[in-house]
């Protein structure tokens, strides 16, 4: 054998080595045309803070939440969310600037994250598929999400209020404290005793990076955070952001086979820590 | 179609009409704005064809609308075009002379929100005027018009327009 030929079977076989790796790391990828309504699983995220947009987050499965496939809506299909009313293709054409202009400040269309295109052959890798979209906050704070389909039933009416807002009253904004006492976090609970999560990040001069949350919590007003939740390799003067989140669960339109719709409320604050 | 066929048919039959009495027919250019509220405001195109007799004149012109975008966002917007049949009296005041005219317009839109095409409607209305029309030399007439032309998607539209005529005698 010559050594041009061998090194064609080396190169191909080393883009089939390629091509099963690439196909490896992606996700599984089902179009809508494909999956029902009444068979799509949808976990809807709704998320403020007290000032700017709301983030609307959507992921789509085919039956239940167990499903490690994405749904990834065909040019047929559309995701909307609202901050006054479902979506409807109904609108009133004799009122076309009025219509539009109350749309354009009270609706997104929401578009596709999660894919990333591969230039190498052609080849697309997929992670996992979501739609999301940034609208503005309205005043009584409830949000529509509507799936608009082609060849199924539109699932219009998903909603969601938000909780009310709140602060952080400990630790205040660029306040120091050390990592080698424990550390009271005040916020402002209510009479809603929604269930609270806190995130933790650090980010320090040398080079670290540390995040944890803690989930399920009851809206006592307080958490203590003990020195033992920070990494020991935290050194010198370090950034700590600290989110407190409130959910509210909402109204899954129920023409979806399973999922959730959730409304968050977050509360920030950044302090310096030392050790 | 159905409007703007006949219309061409009527200013086609006026126009020797209006030779036969020494009037003329022209062609017109003119740039008209169209404030909305809420609304980026549109600059539109008059493409127009016309005949003067001594007192009146009659227009059958084309509106080639910019899209009107709602105010920052260029991807919601309403594509509009229209054709509009007016008929002016011209008052003789000396120099300039006073128009005041009535009219009918023909629209086609389509409305997009995110890109997204949301509504399409088309009709027909109508409106009034009122101008100037400047005579100038070498059978060049300089216009300044208001109009205002009633319901157009919901709308009334304020026309404030320029323009320039081309006598053909």
């Amino acid at each position: 054998m010559n050594s041009a030929f061998i090194k064609i079977i080396k190169l191909t076989s080393l883009q089939g080595l390629l091509l099963s790796v690439l196909t490896a790391c992606g996700s599984d990828i089902v179009s809508s045309d494909d999956v029902s309504t009444t068979d799509a699983h949808a976990n809807i995220h709704v998320t403020a803070g007290n000032t700017g947009n709301a983030y609307i987050n959507i992921e789509l499965r085919p039956g239940g939440p167990a499903s490690t496939t994405s749904i990834e809506l065909s040019s047929r299909d559309q995701l909307w969310a609202s901050n006054d009313k479902p979506f409807s293709r109904a609108v009133d054409t004799g009122n076309l600037f009025s219509e539009l202009n109350s749309m354009a400040n009270n609706s997104i269309k929401l578009y596709q994250g999660g894919v990333f295109n591969y230039g190498f052959l052609g080849f697309r890798i997929y992670g996992d598929i979501w739609y999301s979209g940034l609208i503005p906050t309205s005043d009584d704070d409830t949000y529509y999400v509507s799936l608009l389909r082609d060849s199924f039933q539109s699932a219009l009416g998903s909603r969601v209020s938000l909780p009310n807002k709140f602060s952080v009253t400990a630790p205040l904004s660029n306040e120091s404290h050390s990592r080698s006492n424990d550390l009271i976090i005040n916020w402002q609970s209510d009479q809603a005793n929604l269930p609270v999560s806190i995130s933790v990040f650090t980010t320090c001069l040398n080079d670290v990076y540390d995040t944890f949350d803690i989930e399920n919590l009851i809206d006592s007003g307080s958490y203590t955070l003990v020195t033992t939740d920070f990494t020991p390799d935290a050194v010198g003067t370090c950034n700590t952001n600290i989110e407190v989140v409130k959910s509210q669960l909402g109204q899954l339109d129920p023409l979806f086979n399973s999922g959730i719709i959730t409304g968050n409320r977050v509360a920030k604050t950044i302090f310096i820590s030392t050790d | 179609m159905r409007i703007l066929l006949p219309l061409c048919g009527i200013l086609f039959t006026l126009s020797p009409l209006s030779y036969a009495q020494q009037g003329y027919g022209f062609l017109k250019l003119g740039k008209t704005q169209s404030p909305v509220g809420n609304f980026d405001s549109a600059s539109t195109g008059i493409y127009g064809i016309g005949s003067r007799f001594k007192h009146v004149s009659a227009e059958l012109a084309y509106l080639g609308f910019d899209n009107f975008t709602v105010n920052n966002n260029q991807q919601s917007y309403v594509e509009l075009k229209g054709g509009r049949f007016s008929v002016n009296a011209h008052l003789d005041l000396g120099w300039p002379e006073l128009t005041l005219g009535a009219s009918a317009v023909y629209y086609d839109a389509d409305a997009y929100h995110s890109n997204i095409l949301i509504g399409t409607e088309y009709d027909t209305t109508y409106g009034i005027g009122a101008g100037l029309w400047f005579p100038l030399n070498h059978e060049i007439n300089f216009t300044m018009n208001a109009d205002l032309t009633k319901d157009i998607l919901g709308q009334d539209l304020k026309h404030f327009s320029i323009g320039l005529q081309k006598e053909f005698r």
